[in-house]
């Protein structure tokens, strides 16, 4: 009984931190019509810029700041010198150009660091309500998942450059014709979606091991969850990756590993079927 | 004079190409090297055919084509492995196996369309990677095959021999297919899906039929690739890596054409074991270089070689 809790409460917390990876790839497809595949990659890489910044300079993972700026202007500089050239193409041809790029990228990273598995490893003390073990760091990280969420909701519904934003998703050549400048604001999206990547790689670190290759993954996880939450509202994204994360919780209690592992597409395939078929 | 008119060129060039690629390693022992690199190039260019006549014919881009690579490879391995089959049992076994599961896969998934039809068949793939490793005549370890009884340079020749014939008739369905009617319905639900069906083309039948042939060359190179290697994996043979390279071959050499398959694995196997033997000194460099290349390709030239040729040149190549 005490497992099936345990269980529970561990797929919520990862949940969290699964919506939160998929929110930066939700965010850009909704809103520039970008299926970033190359989402995952950057997760990856900013939980390699905080492993660093953890092993060299001892800066806390949690200090969000630095991955993200490094990843915001990596966002943008993709966009604006390369992805700029699909903006009319099929998203298919979006969709493949990011996935030549997310394995590029995962070759560079292996070049520079290894295929080796790379951890952070922080120590806090385990937190027990009523003989429950819930794991502190998985409980800090699911908080600050939600809080931004929180903010990121904020920013998109309470700013100037928020509701900018919302124009171009809802109609990129009405907002063009109300004297948005798109192309900025498409730059300045996709950036935020990899920045989201630099809040989202950092936890993955703390949480697991990581290794570039794991970037395969973890892209599954995430277009499963934007699939089954869909492109409407950020929360059900949110409620999408902790219905996986419970998923997998309990398939991890009954079954082998690579099933938990699969679970992912099981779920993606399900959700194209009942949402997409014509 | 009569002119022999049922006859035609290409079919003619075919035969003769592959019959003086037959015939020469007969006669000469070509490097086993070479040989090697010739079989990987073949084996990439059947996965590569295969994928053109869903994603190039139809524009349906399959992510997950390797699936019908790794059936292919897993059917001959097992009936080796428990019936000690010939490969001219196999084969055939295979195909049909291959072809029935995509009849059976693709009837859901060729109900979406774009992106969404692409996540569809990653997922299927992935499913078939995790029902292999859990079934316990496979498991995650693979299958290893006994070796072959004769001599080494015949190791590397039969699968050779075996590829080129599979490419020759494959290339040959596939030059009949783009000059029959079919090719039309397939143009027509290219272009516009919806118009071709107002039209009264059943567009069901046709997708189902390109998924099916499709399904047909990656079995067979997967046969052959178990046959050559002996030992296959469910993460080697349901990579998705596999589907990666047939779609960047494929955009190479040209879509929807026949030959345009051929010429792009050709190239850019050649150019990835350059790298691969060149850049030896940094992991995972080659493969950062061969990425760029294929990144290059989407975005500069996304109609491909044989495309380019025939805008530019105005020359008619199949």
């Amino acid at each position: 009984m005490i497992s099936l809790v345990e269980a529970l409460i561990n797929g919520i917390l990862v949940g969290g931190v699964y919506g939160l990876a998929a929110l930066g790839l939700a965010f850009t497809w909704k809103v520039i019509n970008l299926p970033n595949s190359a989402q995952a990659v950057f997760a990856i890489l900013g939980a390699y810029i905080s492993y660093w910044l953890f092993v060299l300079y001892g800066i806390s993972p949690f200090f969000f700041i630095i991955p993200m700026g490094i990843l915001f202007m990596l966002g943008m500089l993709i966009r604006r010198f390369f992805l700029f050239r699909f903006k009319t193409s099929p998203a298919m041809m979006i969709f493949l150009a990011c996935y030549v790029l997310a394995m590029v990228m995962e070759n560079l990273m292996v070049m520079f660091w290894g295929t080796e598995e790379k951890s952070i490893l922080l120590s806090y003390t385990s937190i027990q309500i009523s003989g429950v073990n819930i794991p502190p760091i998985r409980a800090i990280a699911f908080l600050i998942c939600l809080m931004a969420f929180f903010l990121f909701d904020l920013v998109l519904k309470r700013t100037f450059i928020g509701k900018a934003m919302r124009a171009v998703g809802e109609n990129s050549d009405a907002a063009a014709l109300m004297g948005i400048n798109t192309e900025f604001i498409s730059d300045i999206v996709a950036g935020i979606g990899a920045s989201l990547a630099g809040i989202a790689g950092p936890l993955i670190g703390v949480m697991y091991a990581f290794h570039p290759a794991l970037q395969t993954l973890w892209i599954g996880k995430m277009f499963a969850i934007v699939m089954l939450g869909g492109l409407e509202s950020i929360y059900a994204t949110l409620i999408a990756g902790i219905s996986l994360g419970i998923l997998e919780a309990f398939i991890g209690l009954f079954l082998p590993l690579l099933v938990s592992h699969i679970i992912s597409y099981i779920l993606l395939l399900l959700a194209l079927l009942i949402r997409f078929r014509r | 004079m009569k002119r022999v008119a049922s006859v035609d060129k290409f079919i003619v060039y075919a035969l003769l190409t592959s019959a003086i690629l037959m015939v020469i390693p007969l006669l000469i022992r070509i490097p086993q090297f070479f040989l090697s690199l010739l079989n990987t190039l073949m084996i990439y260019a059947l996965l590569a055919i295969g994928w053109n006549i869903i994603g190039g014919y139809l524009n349906y881009y399959s992510f997950g084509h390797g699936v019908f690579f790794g059936i292919g490879a897993y059917v001959v391995a097992l009936l080796m492995r428990d019936y000690k089959a010939p490969p001219f049992i196999t084969l055939p076994i295979a195909i049909l196996i291959a072809s029935t599961i995509a009849l059976i896969t693709g009837y859901p998934s060729l109900r979406l369309r774009g992106i969404y039809f692409a996540f569809s068949t990653v997922s299927i793939n992935y499913i078939f990677m995790l029902i292999i490793s859990l079934a316990p005549w496979a498991g995650p370890l693979g299958v290893t095959l006994p070796p072959h009884p004769f001599e080494p340079y015949f190791w590397e020749l039969v699968p050779y021999e075996m590829l080129l014939i599979g490419i020759l008739g494959t290339t040959l369905l596939m030059y009949w297919i783009s000059r029959s009617k079919i090719n039309l319905a397939f143009s027509a639900i290219r272009y516009d899906e919806e118009a071709a069906e107002v039209r009264g083309i059943n567009t069901t039948k046709y997708k189902l039929l390109a998924f099916a042939l499709s399904a047909i060359p990656p079995a067979i190179s997967g046969g052959i690739y178990c046959y050559y290697t002996l030992y296959i994996d469910p993460a080697t043979v349901f990579s998705p890596q596999l589907s990666m390279y047939a779609i960047a071959m494929t955009l190479f050499g040209g879509t929807g054409t026949v030959l345009g398959p051929i010429i792009g694995a050709g190239i850019f196997i050649i150019i990835s074991q350059l790298f691969r033997y060149s850049l030896t000194q940094i992991a995972g460099l080659h493969l950062v270089v061969t990425g760029a290349i294929v990144l290059g390709i989407v975005s500069f030239m996304p109609e491909g070689i044989l495309g380019k040729l025939k805008k530019e040149l105005r020359v008619n190549i199949p």
